[in-house]
């Protein structure tokens, strides 16, 4: 199965799950994506990056039972399998070596 | 029971149908998540923008996940009809593809919308005139009626009521019966007694009078309401008399007359002129019990009674009754429980304090069914029915009119219809499609209305009773009134555009793609809906507006009812609470005030009353007179009654044609004397000789005698036949003197009157707060407020059916002329002359007209009937007003008619016929 390039958004959801720890679910990542990129991020946006995100093998979820919870809500906890770190490393080597010695433009 | 803080949850309606909406595998996950979000916004940016955003939801998701759906795909123009390649998670599938198919429709909707920028203008605009109206006048309702008061488990909560001494109407509570109803914890975890009282406030620029509410310190507590800063009261703080007096001071009087000062607490106010320490600051989003009313602030009842003398008395009194009592139940206690219960409470205080609580029942109900008092809501409501029915007849004409453009609409895509019928779309979908249409300007419509109801709410809410203090309900919107207007828009755009779209789809392709001439029996037929239509809005209109014009007319009527006194050259200055100067000290004040007043070159004379008629705060009394035969059942005459200085007939010009007026004999300590009115004289002693008779008020051994008679005067409203009214010298009149009126007469224009009545108030002791100051003219509005608002109202929604229905007109005579264009050019080709061709067409328009006025006039003549009992100085059936307005609305049609009919004259034959 051809392997299909990670979208911009997509790639910002895996980010920000990484930066808010090992594991997580929607809530933050919408809020955290907000403050970082100073948008109003859809919740549906986000949620269906999750799902896509879920079945291209680069993250996995996990139900977590509301009795185990102290808030007593329902949450579907994502984290990064090894393959979607390795995507994200994947894209960050391309990125850097297609903007090799861009600097000056891209800093100015 | 952990701390109660109140939290908003998202909108019930939109969280309801975006659960809806979830698979129901995710279901439970994204209405939480959306919860938190909802949450997380409130916080940063208010609840309205949160309330928005969660709405907005409601077409983010779908919108998300139909892209993701044909994500690499352009969309064809129509869905395939097999179910859509499914990309989602394998669940909910089907209802996905709905989804989508339903999405389609909307795209292709608004770009077809778009095409015709005039047609969806002029849709728009009529939706948004006819869903604003009704999201206007449903706000209003909504926040007087339905509006949850922001309490912690409301269904908890009862209100307790003491009945008149009929055994029935709920009234007022006292204090010692509100502590045995307290006792009763086996009923209650708490009961709370509040009353609102106007008290002086003192500040830089002296005295003015604030609402406050006078509660028992586990108010705040019972109710669930944490204060937005420092504390609640102390329990201490009830006691009696005893405590440092203390307040806590309304959110909204915090932001205005301190500036939200974060330092607010343990600063020190003065009411009725004692120092009060402010320990906390109310909730946000509680204005006090009192619905309407926006206290400033809450006092304890130990602080009550340290600065009012008359809560003194009053606490200590089973047998004076002005308190409302809410309580919460104990668990597992129901509302019927406690009722039967509290009856029975009832029946044992009445054995046990029989000179106080003989035939006065105790009343429990659900909190929840009571809004401001039981007697208030039973008016409260048919009101709020009546205006809803009202303006439901201006969204009728609205929607009417809506039909009448699609059907329009529908006939000239006749061909369009029939190619796609012809390429083998289903008629299924093609309705689905109109009909995504009409409900897409039904939601747009909506929009334009919920603007333009907010500013209409608030246009009408502007207009104040001239009570002297705000009355202010809460506008802001909730989700009761955008469900209102969510439903409302989606309901009309489907309902009326089902017709038009089940018409226009009508399988017809031969004759259509032939271009036959459209066949004459089909024309009548379609038209025949079309003219039921205008029949109907011109019919719908002319309700309308009779009942306006009734109003109108009931208004003009009363403005020149002459009410008996003196309405030109006088004003009244009410002063407020004077709690602060003691008993002798307030009646002192008084006389001071009216000497200086006197002094004042344009003042003739000057009266106090505590009572001032047209005011709609008049009290009654029970008079006994011996000898008078009473009805059975009936202990005394039930009389309006007022304490008065000597001067107040000759200021309010009003004559005591036998016997005396009072004079300055009539003091404290002379025998007590009463004026009564002709219309008391006439109904109790007849044509004997009154004056010098005796009668005795009731529950009081004081006996009364009558020493002259004065001329009947309009004591409560301007339509009513003449009062029974009993006037006493206003030194013999014990009790409160919570409120009193000087009125002065003048010798001229009264209107610089109410600055000097300023001016002399503070000069005399600034501590004392003018409550209001007015000429008697502005007087006169009280009374005359609620027909203006009636009169007022109904001519906006009158002008309103009037103007969409002469649009509709316009329209259908329009399109007809532009249908005939051909058999009017063979018409003038043929030799008719163009007058015959004008009459011709508004011939056409007329007769639409004249059966709608004929219908409109004869369900006026029913629907008017229930407004007899509110109209005064008219007729319901007033022949004037109905033939008045059916001439405006036929000369308003035919101007509308004659518009298209000159068109249709100028058509030239040559054009006409070569357009075949």
């Amino acid at each position: 199965m051809g392997r299909e390039a990670l979208g911009e958004f997509e790639h910002q959801v895996l980010l920000t799950i990484l930066r808010l720890g090992a594991e997580s679910y929607s809530v933050p990542v919408v809020l955290e994506l907000e403050q970082r990129t100073g948008k109003s991020i859809a919740p549906a946006a986000v949620h269906i990056a999750l799902t896509r995100l879920e079945k291209k093998g680069l993250l996995i979820s996990r139900l977590v039972d509301p009795s185990a919870d102290e808030g007593g809500r329902v949450r579907r906890y994502f984290k990064l399998e090894p393959a979607g770190i390795e995507r994200l490393k994947e894209s960050r080597r391309t990125l850097a070596s297609l903007s090799e010695g861009l600097d000056p433009i891209l800093d100015g | 029971m952990p701390p109660a803080v109140y939290s908003s949850r998202p909108p019930r309606v939109a969280a309801w149908l975006l659960a809806r909406y979830f698979a129901r595998r995710d279901r439970v996950e994204l209405t939480n998540e959306l919860a938190e979000l909802f949450d997380a916004r409130r916080q940063a940016c208010g609840d309205f923008r949160a309330r928005v955003w969660y709405w907005t939801q409601l077409l983010s998701f779908p919108i998300h996940q139909w892209r993701e759906r044909f994500r690499g795909h352009s969309g064809p123009e129509f869905a395939p009809s097999g179910p859509p390649p499914n990309h989602g998670r394998g669940t909910g599938g089907h209802r996905s593809a709905m989804f989508g198919a339903i999405i389609q429709d909307v795209r292709y909707a608004g770009r077809r919308l778009r095409q015709s920028p005039g047609f969806t203008a002029i849709a728009i605009t009529i939706m948004g005139l006819g869903i604003g109206a009704n999201t206007a006048i449903f706000s209003i309702v909504n926040a007087v009626l339905f509006k949850p008061l922001p309490y912690e488990n409301p269904s908890e909560l009862v209100r307790i009521f003491t009945t008149e001494d009929d055994g029935e109407t709920p009234m007022v509570s006292s204090y010692p019966d509100f502590v045995d109803f307290r006792d009763r914890e086996d009923l209650f975890s708490g009961a709370v007694a509040h009353t609102a009282m106007i008290v002086s406030l003192l500040n830089d620029d002296g005295a003015e009078t604030v609402f406050v509410e006078y509660v028992s310190a586990a108010f705040f507590e019972l109710l669930g309401l944490p204060p937005a800063m420092g504390r609640a009261f102390d329990s201490r703080e009830d006691e009696l008399g005893a405590s440092e007096p203390v307040a806590i001071v309304g959110y909204q009087a915090w932001q205005r007359r301190y500036g939200g000062d974060p330092n607010i607490v343990g600063t020190t106010v003065r009411l009725n002129g004692h120092p009060i320490t402010i320990v906390g600051v109310g909730p946000e989003d509680f204005s006090g019990s009192m619905l309407g009313f926006t206290m400033e602030f809450w006092l304890p009842w130990g602080t009550a009674t340290l600065i009012d003398a008359d809560i003194r008395r009053m606490v200590q009194s089973r047998g004076s009754h002005s308190l409302s009592v809410t309580a919460r139940l104990q668990p597992g206690v129901t509302v019927a429980q406690a009722s039967t219960a509290m009856e029975l409470l009832g029946h044992q205080l009445a054995e046990k304090y029989p000179d106080t609580n003989t035939d006065r029942n105790v009343i429990t109900m659900a909190a929840s069914d009571v809004r401001l008092h039981p007697f208030i809501d039973a008016v409260l409501y048919p009101v709020a029915s009546l205006l809803m029915a009202m303006v439901g007849l201006v969204l009728l004409v609205a929607c009417s009119n809506l039909a009448n453009l699609l059907l329009v609409r529908a006939s000239s895509r006749s061909r369009e219809v029939a190619v796609r019928l012809a390429l083998g779309a289903t008629r299924r979908r093609l309705v689905s499609q109109l009909l995504a249409e009409s409900t897409l300007l039904g939601v747009f419509g909506g929009a334009v209305g919920l603007v333009l109801a907010y500013w209409t709410a608030n246009f009408i809410t502007s207009f104040q009773p001239p009570v002297g203090f705000p009355i202010a309900v809460d506008l802001t919107l909730d989700g009761t009134v955008l469900g209102f207007t969510v439903v409302l828009s989606i309901a009309t755009g489907v309902i009326f555009g089902l017709v038009p779209s089940l018409r226009a789809s009508r399988p017809d392709v031969v004759s259509t793609l032939k271009d036959e001439t459209r066949s004459l029996g089909r024309a009548r037929r379609r038209f025949g809906l079309t003219n039921v239509l205008v029949v109907s809005q011109v019919g719908v209109s002319l309700i309308l507006l009779i009942a306006a014009g009734l109003f109108l007319r009931g208004l003009i009527t009363a403005q020149h009812v002459d009410p008996g006194f003196e309405t030109t050259n006088a004003a009244i200055a009410t002063v407020g609470n004077m709690g602060g100067l003691g008993e002798g000290g307030e009646r002192e004040f008084l006389r001071q005030l009216a000497r200086r007043l006197e002094a004042h070159p344009d003042v003739r004379a000057v009266a106090l009353a505590d009572r001032v008629p047209l005011a709609a705060s008049l009290q009654t009394r029970g008079v006994v007179v011996d000898g008078y035969e009473l009805p059975p059942g009936v202990d005394a005459l039930d009389t309006d009654y007022t304490a008065v200085t000597p001067e107040f007939f000759d200021v309010m010009g009003i004559p005591v044609f036998r016997g005396r007026a009072f004079t300055a004999r009539d003091t404290e300590t002379s025998p007590n004397v009463a004026i009564v009115s002709a219309a008391m004289a006439r109904q109790i002693w007849g044509t004997e000789e009154v004056i010098g008779r005796r009668f005795r008020w009731e529950a009081s051994e004081v006996i009364v005698e009558v020493v002259g008679v004065a001329r009947d005067i309009k004591v409560r409203t301007l339509g009513e036949a003449p009062r029974r009214m009993v006037y006493v010298p206003f030194d013999q009149a014990g009790g409160n003197l919570l409120f009193v009126s000087a009125i002065a007469a003048t010798s001229g224009d009264p209107s610089a009157m109410p600055e000097v009545f300023r001016r002399e108030v503070k000069a005399l002791n600034s501590s004392v707060p003018l409550f209001e100051a007015k000429t008697m003219q502005q007087h006169l509005g009280i009374i005359l407020f609620a027909p203006r608002m009636a009169a007022f109202l109904l001519a906006g929604f009158g002008i309103l059916a009037l103007a969409l229905a002469t649009i509709g007109l316009y329209g259908v005579v329009a399109y007809s002329v532009a249908q005939r264009t051909r058999e009017v050019g063979i018409r003038v080709a043929l030799g008719a002359d163009r007058g015959r061709v004008v009459s011709m067409v508004i011939r056409e328009g007329m007769t639409m007209v004249g059966v709608g006025v004929v219908v409109g006039l004869v369900l006026s003549t029913l629907a008017m009937r229930p407004l007899a009992g509110v109209l005064h100085g008219v007729s319901a059936a007033d022949p004037m007003t109905y033939a008045g307005v059916a001439i405006v609305l036929t000369v308003v049609a035919l101007l509308a008619s004659y518009i298209p009919a000159r068109r249709a004259s100028r058509v030239d034959p040559m054009v006409a016929l070569r357009y075949e």
